[in-house]
């Protein structure tokens, strides 16, 4: 059986670097021009073609969104930055627009095509129409059930890729024009700004309001393991880099120990509060075992919860003084329990006994975001390791 | 240039006394944003009754596993109706055509995604002759998109914008949540832009409605389109009629552009959303 695919995204250069030294089979990149995310910072050519060296060094992939709704005036020039992508080294484009689909798959080969989710696929007779159509992958839509995935797989035997963490859309995809009508902002081009987690007046005074709760599919990894997913993606371009080294670290540890036959309910349970440490809404596992219901939603307007448990990211060691360098993130001080976790899965536990500054000045707290900071620790931690809080001091 | 009509109304006597000669049939729990919808018997009969009408049947609803079955069969059975084509957004349906050889013509509405003339030519290509182009497109993008495909074009001209579509039955949770009285319709306002939206809940989940009827009209001039339609779509029934009949009159030559526009327009929403104004979607460049 081929090994599941661990997809994670990323919004720059640091973050590509880190998931994929956190466990990422591929990395999914925006580019400066045709990808949904336009607010993310996204990826020049000479970032791509750096990424690309880096994934392919690791024996590892990238692909690049190419899912905008294409306009006429969006197509000057898109022949042009395909080729650019492509001799950068890019794996893959997901894409979809079907003339750009069309196009790609007669041109470039080489170069798989994904079908975005932007075009909501859910059955599969569509998936079929562009299996016919050279596209090597399709990223179902989010509002599928179990069986119907499963069928899917088994009817077309098609590579199908999901979702199974992040944040979701209310409405399907590419069928939502919310950001257009209230702020301008074409949804369909990059700009979504998110109105579904507006509050709306009513004339009955309840505020209306239909934002969902975050995807999380870690229970159901095994299950889409077994009805022979071939890829499992994460969301959030725009996440931050501890958000996602943990995200990707916990699912990484979940697919291998699944493979190792090593998974455990214990395990899953600290994987679990492991995502949970991250997570700024309320989780749900949507219309993956039933029909979403009011349970997947929020109703009392925005509750996103600040996370301020990333500490710092561990940029290298002193030997002579046999501490740990990091840059801090959040507030910490000597006597608060604290965990280290590597790129590799290691987790380090340890209460803070001293905090030294660059110049090994001793501080009793850690309070400037951005300081250079120097823990004392045995032995050399690997870089783009990080730091969270666990417990306050007693 | 027709005009093809949605109705909500079955007396149909009302749409053909304005002359109006087309129409647009969604198909019982296969469409969706529709007020009124059609079983396929009704379709059947309304075919054999009105042989020299020109109808076509939408099924724009996203299409499930569950749904293949059923949808093989009634593709058979509008192939062998005499319609002139079927409005689809699920591409199950290009595939089935495919598949069966089927000849009805297929029109691409996938509503919000007709916005470029290649991919318009794309599926020309693939035996799809006729799309309907988006409703977010500025005036100049329109024409252009026009100008530059092979298609034969419909555009929708008079309508309650569809603005969304979502699985969830976002209207039942929302009620259940706040323990309301249950209902499948809701007015929603928008404070920052100081908007109206309808939320209409079906079966197959729940749409969102701009609440301002679209005003196209200024377009109609220049606009070289096959077909304009007019959705009543959860309009006044008497209103609808008598913005019908000035769009035939103008069509069939009866009125002049300005005579037109003065009748049409104090109907309609004078802001006519993206019609003059492009959407912003660069938000920031990349690495700033």
């Amino acid at each position: 059986m081929e090994k599941i695919e661990l997809l994670a995204p990323a919004g720059d250069l640091e973050r590509l670097k880190v998931n994929l030294l956190y466990g990422a089979d591929a990395i999914y990149i925006g580019g400066e021009r045709y990808g949904l995310r336009a607010n993310a910072t996204n990826f020049s050519l000479e970032e791509i073609k750096e990424g690309c060296l880096f994934a392919h060094q690791l024996n590892k992939k990238v692909y690049l969104t190419l899912n905008i709704v294409f306009h006429n005036e969006d197509m000057e020039g898109v022949f042009e930055y395909i080729q650019e992508v492509v001799n950068a080294g890019i794996d893959a484009f997901i894409v979809s627009d079907p003339f750009l689909i069309s196009y790609i798959t007669s041109h470039y080969p080489e170069v798989e095509v994904h079908l975005s989710t932007q075009n909501s696929t859910t059955n599969t007779f569509a998936v079929s129409y562009f299996q016919n159509e050279g596209v090597k992958r399709v990223v179902l839509a989010r509002e599928l059930s179990r069986e119907s995935i499963k069928e899917i797989i088994e009817k077309t035997g098609m590579d199908i890729e999901v979702f199974i963490h992040g944040a979701m859309c209310t409405c399907m995809s590419g069928r939502c024009t919310l950001s257009n009508y209230v702020t301008g902002r074409d949804a369909n081009r990059g700009g979504c700004a998110q109105v579904c987690r507006f509050l709306f007046d009513t004339e009955n005074g309840v505020p209306f309001t239909f934002a969902t709760k975050d995807l999380n599919m870690a229970e159901y990894i095994p299950d889409l393991i077994e009805i022979g997913v071939a890829s499992l993606k994460v969301e959030g371009r725009m996440r931050s880099l501890y958000y996602l080294a943990t995200v990707i670290g916990t699912y990484r540890k979940i697919i291998d120990e699944y493979y190792e036959n090593t998974l455990t309910e214990d395990k899953m349970k600290v994987y679990q509060e492991r995502l949970a440490r991250v997570a700024n809404r309320e989780t749900s596992t949507h219309y993956f075992t039933k029909m979403a219901t009011e349970e997947d939603q929020y109703y009392t307007g925005r509750q996103e919860i600040s996370n301020q448990d990333y500490l710092g990211l561990i940029t290298g060691y002193d030997e002579e003084h046999r501490c740990i360098i990091m840059v801090e993130r959040n507030y910490f001080e000597v006597g608060d329990r604290v965990e280290i976790f590597t790129p590799t899965g290691d987790v380090f536990s340890k209460v803070i006994d001293v905090i030294y500054d660059e110049e090994m000045n001793i501080l009793e707290v850690a309070r400037h975001p951005e300081q250079v900071l120097k823990i004392q620790f045995d032995y050399e931690i690997p870089k783009y390791s990080m730091m969270r809080f666990i417990e306050k001091r007693k | 240039m027709k005009s093809i009509v949605a109705v909500c109304n079955d007396q149909i006597e009302d749409y053909l006394a304005y002359g109006q000669k087309a129409f647009l049939l969604p198909l019982r729990d296969y469409s969706v944003s529709y007020q009124n919808t059609y079983t396929l018997e009704q379709i059947k009969i309304f075919r054999k009754k009105y042989t020299d009408l020109e109808l076509f049947v939408v099924i724009n609803k996203t299409i499930f596993n569950e749904d293949l079955y059923e949808l093989e069969k009634i593709m058979d059975e509008l192939n062998s109706l005499d319609i002139q084509g079927i409005f689809f957004y699920d591409l199950a349906l290009l595939e089935i055509k495919r598949r069966k050889k089927l000849d009805v013509n297929l029109v691409w509405n996938q509503t919000h995604m007709v916005t470029n003339s290649k991919s318009c030519d794309y599926y020309y290509s693939k035996g799809v002759h006729y799309a309907v182009i988006a409703g977010e497109l500025e005036k100049s993008e329109i024409l252009d998109l026009v100008k530059n495909t092979k298609m034969k074009l419909f555009y929708t001209l008079l309508s309650l914008p569809v603005v969304a579509h979502s699985r969830r039955k976002l209207i039942t949770n929302y009620q259940k949540m706040n323990e309301l009285e249950p209902d499948h319709q809701l007015l929603i306002h928008e404070k920052i832009g100081n908007q109206d939206y309808l939320v209409q809940e079906e079966d197959s989940g729940t749409t969102f409605f701009y609440q301002k009827l679209s005003n196209h009209y200024s377009l109609l001039k220049e606009l070289t389109v096959d077909y304009v339609i007019l959705n009543e779509s959860y309009m006044d029934h008497q209103l609808f009629l008598l913005l019908l009949n000035y769009t035939n009159q103008y069509l069939r030559n009866e009125i002049s552009f300005d005579q037109l526009l003065d009748f049409v327009e104090p109907h309609l929403d004078s802001s006519a959303p993206f019609l003059n104004q492009k959407t912003i979607y660069r938000v920031k460049k990349g690495g700033e």
